[in-house]
């Protein structure tokens, strides 16, 4: 990973919960099928006064895989975004990639000894079921406060974060102590 | 009078010239489409053999659909 500086080692990784990118990829199948759907449901005495040619067949096919096409194309647009907006936590920082669209992306990193307080919000039938929620991490001074969105277990993502936090401290306090002796 | 004033569409284009034109521009896209994907996921490091997979799936993808569109736009 291009952000981690020099002797720092990635700790955990975490993503959008899979559910969240499901939805989306479930409106698009629903977007596919819509022309289908509204082909079905014109009534069966309509249909029958209307004749279709062969070749407004065709042109209704073309049309239909081109818009397939465009959905193909929104879809892993989707699907990239999803894979890119990603939360490091290093041994030493947590990093907090946003990839917004395909051409924006913004990174904020946030020092683990920092931290104040880390809340978790689980807010809906599905994130309760399925175990997904936002990890809120509050951090002291000019660190930016970070919000980890629809984690996958957030309790786990909040324990290992909270252990690395203390991790730091206590090194830090080893060094302070070590520097005065 | 001429064919072209006859056209319903701009420039006195034929519905196969308007079709077609709407085809090289999906391809136009999904050919910059596909540099911009393998750009993101050859850039950021998240390893070959995933970016490979999901290229692989998405040009496959597009490839069939392409095709079907243009064996419907070469039957009109």
């Amino acid at each position: 990973m291009k952000f981690l500086e020099a002797g720092e080692r990635a700790v955990l990784v975490v993503r959008r919960h899979w559910f969240v990118f499901l939805v989306e990829a479930i409106v698009i199948a629903a977007l596919a099928t819509l022309p289908l759907i509204f082909i079905a449901l014109i009534p069966q005495s309509v249909a029958d006064t209307v004749s279709v040619s062969e070749r407004t067949a065709n042109i209704l096919g073309f049309l239909y895989m081109l818009w397939l096409t465009i959905l193909w194309i929104i879809l892993f647009v989707r699907w990239t975004v999803y894979f890119l907006d990603v939360w490091v936590v290093t041994d030493r920082r947590l990093v907090d990639v946003q990839q917004k669209w395909l051409f924006h992306r913004s990174v904020l990193t946030a020092r683990l000894d920092r931290i104040q307080n880390i809340s978790i919000d689980v807010e809906g039938i599905f994130a309760t079921l399925i175990g997904f929620g936002d990890v809120k991490i509050l951090t002291a001074g000019d660190d930016p406060d970070i919000i980890i969105r629809t984690a996958r277990a957030p309790e786990s993502v909040k324990q290992r974060i909270l252990e690395l936090h203390n991790q730091v401290i206590e090194r830090n306090r080893q060094t302070f102590k070590d520097g005065v002796q | 009078m001429s064919t072209s004033s006859l056209s319903a569409f701009p420039l006195g284009l034929s519905l196969s010239g308007v079709l077609s034109i709407l085809f090289y521009l999906v391809l136009f896209v999904a050919l910059l489409m596909t540099v911009i994907f393998l750009y993101h996921w050859l850039r950021y490091n998240l390893g070959v053999f995933r970016a490979i997979i999901v290229i692989g799936i998405y040009g496959v993808g597009l490839f069939f659909l392409m095709t079907t569109a243009l064996g419907f736009l070469l039957s009109i």
